[in-house]
């Protein structure tokens, strides 16, 4: 990717972000003293999953994109590129066990 | 890493203090920082105080006064005492500012801490060496590269809203305040162009006679020369000829953004 483009996308998955947020905090928000059935029936629902799978691959994408501009400010030399790599490695797998926690609730037996 | 503390070399001791001149009514003191890379010891903060009613109203008429009447050996930039040369640029109680625009009497009195240019290299006092800063300027080619020589062999035209676009850019006298301010140029000035560079990068992508201006936006389309600005805004606040080079930078990123 160019770096504007980097820059571009950047900003698009932040924009993406504030709505998807908004609807995560206030849903939990709802749901804090709700037992496990009734969250896990809410994650079931189509709509929910698709929100859901939708902000944990965004907000990964995100923080990606972000981290690398952290990094690319504060480290240097040889560093720099075993750091961007390493941050990738923790985000792919953070991104991926959520989407698959995502997956195992909502195939789960009701 | 990014160096968050000096050297210890480079960590500031006391050093002398002048006495006041015989008779003086209004003491104005100035604390500089001292330094000579070529000799031994560290640097040191030396204060000097003088009559402020024998005295100009600008600052550098106060480093004049030190250096012709007090220490000859305090050494700094200055030629043309009027704000259009960029000489004089140094650390002014904590704000990057050309000396000779710097009034006195701001200060009310008030003890005036002065460095060089902060994260350069220093010569000598408050001489910073800035070859690099006019090496990554020379980067951005900063001259006119025409689109067509006119038919008539004479000037190239341009419209009052043309050369309005210019506005607000060609004032910048390169005196390397707002670059020397900006921690992104701090932590990466070996790759980041820094504002003052920028904005006379966009002084040329933006005159309606200049044929470059695709080449000149690729040059900048990597992670390091443009993007490293985070809109930290130091450099608007401190440039001391009123521009916005931040606005510059954001321009060139939409540009890049659009085309």
């Amino acid at each position: 990717m160019t770096a504007t483009g980097h820059w571009k996308v950047q900003r698009l998955t932040a924009v993406l972000l504030i709505p998807l947020t908004l609807w995560l905090l206030f849903s939990v928000a709802k749901l804090s003293s709700a037992s496990y059935p009734v969250v896990q029936a809410w994650i079931t629902t189509p709509l929910t999953a698709i929100f859901l799978t939708l902000f944990v691959m965004i907000a990964g994408h995100h923080a990606f994109l972000g981290l690398q501009v952290i990094l690319e400010d504060y480290t240097h030399g040889a560093l720099r590129k075993r750091a961007i790599l390493f941050s990738r490695m923790v985000l792919a797998t953070a991104t991926l066990l959520s989407l698959y926690a995502i997956f195992s609730i909502t195939t789960q037996d009701l | 890493m990014a160096d968050f503390k000096l050297p210890a070399n480079s960590t500031i001791q006391p050093g002398k203090t002048w006495p006041a001149p015989d008779g003086a009514k209004q003491i104005q003191r100035l604390r500089i920082y001292r330094y000579n890379p070529n000799g031994v010891e560290n640097p040191r903060w030396d204060i000097y105080q003088l009559d402020a009613n024998n005295c100009g109203n600008r600052v550098l008429d106060a480093l004049l006064l030190i250096k012709n009447k007090i220490d000859p050996g305090l050494t700094f930039r200055r030629s043309c005492r009027e704000g259009i040369c960029g000489s004089c640029a140094m650390n002014i109680a904590g704000t990057n500012t050309l000396a000779c625009t710097k009034s006195l009497d701001e200060f009310k009195g008030k003890e005036i801490t002065i460095t060089p240019l902060p994260h350069l290299n220093v010569i000598k006092d408050l001489v910073p060496d800035l070859t690099h800063f006019y090496k990554q300027h020379a980067t951005v080619q900063p001259w006119l590269e025409p689109k067509q020589i006119p038919d008539n062999g004479r000037e190239q035209i341009q419209s009052p809203d043309e050369r309005k676009q210019l506005d607000g850019l060609y004032e910048c006298i390169l005196c390397a305040s707002c670059s020397t301010s900006c921690p992104s140029y701090w932590w990466n000035s070996d790759v980041y162009l820094g504002p003052a560079t920028l904005l006379q990068s966009y002084r040329w992508i933006v005159d309606s006679r200049d044929n470059r201006t695709e080449e000149r936006l690729d040059q900048m389309d990597d992670a390091f020369s443009l993007y490293r600005c985070h809109t930290i805004m130091n450099c608007t606040n401190t440039c001391p000829k009123g521009l916005n080079p931040a606005k510059a930078i954001a321009e060139i990123k939409k540009q890049l953004a659009w085309r």
